[in-house]
């Protein structure tokens, strides 16, 4: 098939100062939690972009500062020969498709936690940040100033040498250039400090260095965030500092590339922001007047960001000329081909990102992304995987996939890639398992396309049908199908007995069979709920606050009870945990947290016994006495009155059939039988993510010899060797 | 227009009930839609094939039919080159008891009338107590085959059936959906032809079992229609992509400007209310 | 062999609305081809159904209606089809048009094997290139249109899509002519047994002026009730896609489309989900204004939609919902 025509002007090469791009295509810089000390991941990573057709590859952050650090956040460097080898990998593979790499040079400053390196960083002024907070920074003297300006032209010689065609003056998320234009953090009153030319000039100096460095062979790129979405404490798109810097810079031809987004890292959910709360494109009003401002100056190219996953939405921000080019971060990991596809005219085949920022919470907690559409994320290297080719079929089996929720789902669809003969059944009238509830929690409607690509990609595949509609199988139905192989998906469900990890019992009084005490799956399925909720959260992610929010959009007066320091403590590692509280707040759900219930006594109005999980005395009992808590043990509760509760306690592997099957071993051979696996929550339940990860492994390893046990992957590392010593860091 | 003289094949004995379903190998267009070079067709190599729907449910008509009689034939027919052999594994798979390919060259491209002449031509041989037929095609969509074929064999008809009952006696009890959603009963004395209509039953679904065992089942080819006339009825004398006035004017925007122009819109066209 | 035949439809007493387009297309035909334009009407036997229906069918441009009163009490596809193939033979009309509904589906190609004629279903077109009538249908659920000729010195039975001709209006002045019955006329047929309605679904969908339709893309039984709450807090009907019907997620009553209902009286129709399949296009492409929101860009939908939108349609049932709470005047609801 061949491209449309409509879309041609996507494929028009641009010019960055020296370098050309070959399409509009733009991978920005993002984290992936390995950076440049893991070269073999890396490398693989960025080129499967670049094989897929995105013109433009950039690295993640690359500080430019060996005493400055962001652990347990992997990042780049860029300080010695060493570092050179290791980047001069990932852009090799870059180049050989064709497309550009990009180093983001970067000074952090407020924002280094130096964990790792115990060093100092400069700021404008002493500062620091919510997320390093104890470690504060020194105030930059203009010695200091001009040691960072060195340091940052010695990086960007040592980037040209490994080959980078695109060097960042980084300055977005209020990185440390913004630290000196932004009166947020720039407290000084000498030449860099007060008036617009002051707080501009470290910014404006660094472009003069890089440029005298690199600039006629390497393009200077810039990032901004043009809004710290601080509201008038800090730089506004509609103010007057951001304007007159993109002016002045551009005036004097400064910059080759402006890569322009919102945000203060404080809370970079606001650029990097999950489906929930902003939709595709939803920095364009920040953003649409600064493109027109630069360009009524020069006519310097502007890439802007968005979560941008279709392809009309793309040809609409460059027709509109909101921008020149489509800068992507997480479209890119959940399909590193989908310049390709649009070119190939497969847009039915583009996997789009559902906005979830599991990629994100990975690489911030130190180890490298996922990504729950795409699982060959951060597999190529370590596993070989890639995510347009699979290795054909070494035998006819006949393969049975029981359950179409995401694990099942992902197993058939790469099942059926390789060729294998599949069936896949499914006991609801829909596919999607799980996934058909979590899609209607508030803001997380886009998570249905992890529901939707599968099916058009099974759709396509001749070798696999899908069955609906059936009803639940019994091992004897199995047993009976004439598949060789089966694999188990039936997925897991929320217990609703109260069990939970805070104190591993049920609680005593609370029974989802009676109509006062609900699960997710009940509460979904539209039973009826009490006016006044409780909802029991020991899970920490999103189900609880999303269950509170959904019944508080319908009226209900809702209550979060969490043993956690605060309601949906893992949403910080996806960027939603500051607007979910600010929403909590907003729609008047009260929050307990650090508490957990004791026992409800049952009744029409429940009679729920609330105890603070730090009731117990603080001092350990010195000698233990058998029978007793060696410590203390507090008796304050509070009783709270609720119409219904909800179970959002644990959930527990819907794992009854392999059991069934299981006992009956002896028959799988006369019933033809080579293997019965699990794949997904059934084998234990997990993030969505993992379960499709699952289902996607069992189905690219069920011809190895143990299949539910995975395969060993490589773990990039250092191995000590005695003839050769590693090269020291520094 | 009567019935092809077909040559014979091994039919066997009624043992009991006997059930004939006609069904169709039908192509399936993807996204590339392109025209065939005599510009009479599409190019065959864009399209995927599969059992026609109609036919499915039709199938599952006659399976049930044959369960609640307690016993019975399914012998499932079609008219189709080789390729169409393959739908044909599908109902025996699916429970069908023999099968049936009637084809020759020049019967491609032939009518729907042509093509119940062929149908009618086995039925002749079949001897069948109930024909069922798919109510439509879904790549044609005439809804002539069966009501053709009915007439052929001078059979009374009912179409767009969504529900059938048969004791083996009495008449044949159809039920057929009006326009309006309404339901017309009627009652057929057999031998008799009825239309099925999708959403009449749920078809099942066929287990690798099943398909495995459906190779063991006789699958005739009757080689046959040579004779016809395959234009007689009507030709296609050209075929081409419709003219698609993308008169649609697209929304532009993210999800909360799309609403608001549907407000809009909403209020210039129904106003108040 | 000259002019038109037309067949009238009717059902319990009354002419249903495709009789009026299949004289309107039979005007224009004759218009081209010559010859009288004739409209043939077979009413029960024994009874004045058929007298009744008659001055229905004069209508400016019909020169003759031919009635007879020997048919099955209620519709019987062979029954008609051996009436009207007599009269056919006798009047030898270059054409005969036909409904393709849920009754001239079973006539039209049960006509056309009697009289072995020539036969196109599904037609929405009609043309007459030198002479020749061209008849242009659709295949592969519409992707295709395919133009039809027929072989010379034979009749052609045209069964005709509803809702794709103009019906005729203005008074006319036919000749009424009572045709005798035949013992011909009643071949094996079908008994009717009764007519069982859908109960009243508490709205017509005929006479609603705002109708919101869902499609497969609405996913499962569970979304409907969202659906059902948008629908009421906008003031509009709510239909669906016949898969939508065929899965129970909705009364049939509620199904747009061939076999369904047709939106005629509605202006804004908003369709979600839906692929816009011939079959749903029959229901409502004649509306004014249409919004359709589709995830397929390529959907057949958007060549009728007035305004569309590419996108998922829970995003914009999402957004649509957030304007109405944070907007309670919004859509002019007041």
């Amino acid at each position: 098939m061949a491209r449309d025509p409509k879309y041609d002007v996507l494929f028009e090469p641009v010019r960055l100062g020296p370098k050309t791009m070959r399409n509009r295509f733009y991978q920005v810089p993002h984290c992936n939690g390995v950076g440049s000390d893991r070269p073999g991941s890396q490398a693989a990573f960025r080129a499967m972009k670049a094989e897929g057709g995105w013109a433009v590859v950039c690295t993640e952050a690359c500080f430019v500062d060996l005493e400055e650090d962001t652990a347990p956040c992997p990042i780049s460097r860029l300080a010695d020969e060493g570092d050179i080898r290791n980047h001069r990998h990932m852009t090799d593979g870059v180049h050989e498709w064709n497309s550009l790499a990009g180093v983001e040079l970067v000074h952090l400053g407020a924002f280094a936690s130096n964990l790792e390196s115990r060093g100092v960083t400069f700021s404008s002024s002493v500062n620091t940040s919510p997320w390093t907070l104890t470690t504060y920074t020194r105030e930059a003297d203009e010695d200091d100033i001009r040691g960072l300006h060195r340091l940052f032209v010695e990086a960007a010689k040592r980037a040209e040498q490994a080959g980078f065609d695109i060097i960042y003056v980084y300055g977005s998320h209020s990185v440390l250039p913004m630290q000196f234009l932004s009166p947020y953090y720039n407290r000084r009153t000498d030449k860099y400090g007060g008036s617009f030319e002051n707080r501009a000039r470290f910014w404006i100096e660094m472009f003069h260095a890089l440029k005298e460095t690199i600039g006629d062979r390497c393009a200077v790129a810039s990032r901004i965030s043009v809004d710290q979405i601080l509201g008038p404490a800090g730089i506004e798109s509609r103010g007057e500092d951001i304007l007159r810097l993109v002016e002045l810079a551009t005036r004097e031809g400064l910059v080759d590339v402006w890569d322009i987004n919102i945000c203060d890292l404080s809370d970079y959910g606001e650029d990097a922001g999950p489906s929930r709360f902003n939709k595709s494109n939803h920095q364009a009003p920040f953003t649409t007047h600064i493109t027109a401002h630069i360009k009524s100056i020069a006519d310097v190219p502007v890439i802007n960001v968005g979560r941008l996953t279709s392809p009309d939405d793309m040809l609409e921000v460059v027709s509109s000329g909101q921008a020149d080019i489509i800068g992507a971060a997480r479209p890119s990991i959940a399909d590193p081909f989908l310049p390709n596809k649009i070119e190939a005219g497969r847009l039915v085949d583009i996997c789009e990102c559902i906005g979830c920022n599991v990629c994100i919470s990975r690489h911030e907690r130190g180890v490298p992304l996922v990504c729950t559409q795409n699982p060959t994320a951060m597999e190529a290297y370590r596993r070989g995987w890639h995510p347009e080719r699979f290795k054909p079929a070494s035998d006819s089996s006949a393969v049975l996939v029981v359950g179409a929720g995401p694990a099942g789902l992902e197993c058939a669809r790469v099942l059926g890639e390789r060729g294998y003969d599949v069936h896949l059944r499914e006991a609801e009238p829909e596919v999607g398992g799980h996934v058909r509830e979590v899609m209607r929690y508030p803001g997380l409607a886009e998570w249905g396309r992890v529901i939707s690509y599968r099916q058009a990609r099974l759709d396509m595949l001749k070798n696999v049908e899908v069955h609906t509609g059936v009803g639940a199988m019994t091992a004897s139905q199995i047993l009976d199908y004439g598949a060789e192989k089966i694999v188990l998906c039936t997925g897991a469900r929320w217990l609703g007995d109260g069990f939970s990890p805070v104190t591993q019992v049920a609680i005593p009084g609370v029974d989802a069979g009676l109509p006062q005490f609900l699960t997710p799956e009940q509460v979904m399925a539209g039973e009826p709920v009490g006016d006044r909720v409780v909802v029991l959260d020991a899970d920490g992610y999103y189900t609880g606050a999303s269950l509170a929010e959904y019944l508080a959009d319908q009226g209900k007066t809702v209550s979060i009870v969490t043993q956690l320091p605060f309601v949906a403590p893992l949403t910080e590692w996806t960027l939603e945990v500051n607007n979910l509280h600010r929403m909590l707040h907003e729609k008047g759900i009260d929050q307990y947290p650090h508490h957990w219930i004791d026992r409800v006594e049952p009744g029409n109005r429940l009679k729920a016994a609330l105890y603070n999980v730090h009731r117990d005395g603080y001092r350990r009992t010195t000698t233990p006495i058998a029978g007793e808590l060696p410590r203390r043990a507090g008796t304050e509760e509070q009783v709270i009155e609720c119409d219904s509760i909800v179970l959002v306690t644990a959930r527990h592997p819907n794992d009854g059939l392999f059991t069934d099957l299981k006992a009956r071993k002896e028959s799988w051979a006369t019933a033809g039988i080579t293997g019965v696996y699990m794949a997904g929550d059934c084998y234990a339940p997990r993030q969505l993510s993992e379960a499709v990860f699952d289902g996607h492994r069992m189905a690219r390893e069920i011809d190895s010899p143990h299949p539910q046990r995975p395969l060993p992957f490589i773990r990039e590392r250092i191995v000590w060797d005695e003839a050769e010593p590693v090269a020291a860091g520094r | 227009m009567t019935p092809a003289a077909l040559p014979d094949y091994d039919v066997p004995d009624k043992a009991s009930f006997r059930m004939m379903v006609a069904v169709k190998q039908v192509g399936r267009l993807r996204d590339d839609v392109a025209i065939a070079d005599d510009g009479r067709d599409v190019d065959a190599s864009r399209l995927d094939y599969a059992l026609n729907e109609w036919d499915d449910s039709a199938l599952e008509e006659a399976l049930r039919l044959v369960e609640r009689l307690g016993g019975g034939e399914v012998v499932a027919v079609t008219v189709g080159p080789e390729r169409a052999d393959e739908v044909l594994h599908r109902v025996l798979a699916k429970g069908a008891q023999r099968a049936v390919r009637v084809w020759h060259d020049d019967l491609a491209g032939a009518d729907a009338i042509t093509i119940a002449r062929a149908l009618a031509g086995i039925a002749r041989h079949e001897r069948p107590d109930v024909i069922l037929t798919g109510a439509q095609s879904a790549d044609q969509a005439q809804g002539a085959t069966g009501a053709a074929l009915a007439r052929m064999l001078n059979l009374p008809h009912v179409g767009v059936a969504v529900a059938l009952d048969w004791d083996g006696a009495g008449p044949l009890m159809v039920v057929r959906e009006l326009e309006d959603g309404g339901h017309h009963r009627v009652a057929l004395p057999t031998p008799a032809l009825a239309s099925v209509q999708t959403g009449a039953n749920q078809p099942r679904y066929a287990t690798m079992r099943m398909i495995k065992a459906a190779r063991a089942k006789p699958l005739v080819f009757v080689e046959g229609g040579a004779a016809l006339d395959r234009g007689a009825f009507g030709r296609v004398v050209r075929a081409y992509l419709p003219r698609v006035d993308r008169g649609a004017e697209m929304l532009a925007g993210d999800a909360d400007e799309v609403a608001a122009r549907v407000d809009e819109i909403i209020r210039e066209t129904v106003g108040d209310r | 062999m000259s002019g038109v035949l037309v067949i009238a439809e009717h059902r319990r007493g009354k002419l249903r609305p495709v009789t009026g387009e299949l004289i309107g297309a039979g005007v224009s035909l004759t218009a081209a081809i010559g010859g009288p334009l004739t409209v043939l009407v077979v009413g029960p036997h024994g009874t004045d159904v058929a007298a009744e229906l008659a001055a229905s069918v004069s209508v400016a441009g019909v020169q003759r209606v031919l009635v007879v009163a020997s048919g099955p009490e209620h519709f019987d596809a062979a029954t008609c089809a051996a009436i009207a193939a007599r009269v056919a033979s006798d009047e030898q009309p270059r054409a005969i048009l036909v409904g393709h509904t849920v009754d001239g589906m079973g006539l039209g190609a049960a006509l056309a094997v009697g009289l072995g004629a020539g036969l196109a279903a599904d037609v929405f077109a009609l043309a007459v290139n030198d002479g020749e009538i061209i008849a242009t249908r659709g295949g592969y659920g519409g992707k295709i249109a395919l133009d039809i000729e027929f072989p010379p010195g034979r009749p052609i039975v045209l069964c005709l899509r509803g809702a794709s001709f103009r019906p005729a209006l203005g008074e006319g002045s036919a000749e009424i002519v009572a045709i005798e019955a035949s013992p011909d006329d009643a071949p094996v047929s079908s008994q009717h047994i009764e007519y069982r309605d859908t109960p009243a679904a508490g709205f017509d969908l005929a006479k609603s002026e705002f109708v919101i339709a869902v499609g497969r893309g609405v996913g499962d039984a569970t979304h409907l009730a969202r659906f059902q709450a948008l629908a009421e807090k906008l003031g509009a009907s709510l239909a669906c896609s016949r898969p939508v019907a065929d899965a129970g997620w909705l009364p049939k009553s509620h199904q747009i489309g061939q076999s369904g209902a047709v939106a005629e009286a509605c202006k804004l129709y908003l369709a979600l989900g839906i692929s816009g399949a011939v079959q749903h296009l029959a229901g409502m492409k004649h509306v004014e204004t249409v919004i359709a929101v589709n995830t397929d860009g390529a959907a057949p939908i958007f060549g009728y939609a007035t305004y569309g939108a590419c996108m998922d349609l829970f995003e914009f049932t999402d957004a649509l919902e957030n304007l109405l709470a944070s907007d309670p005047a919004a859509f002019g609801r007041s």
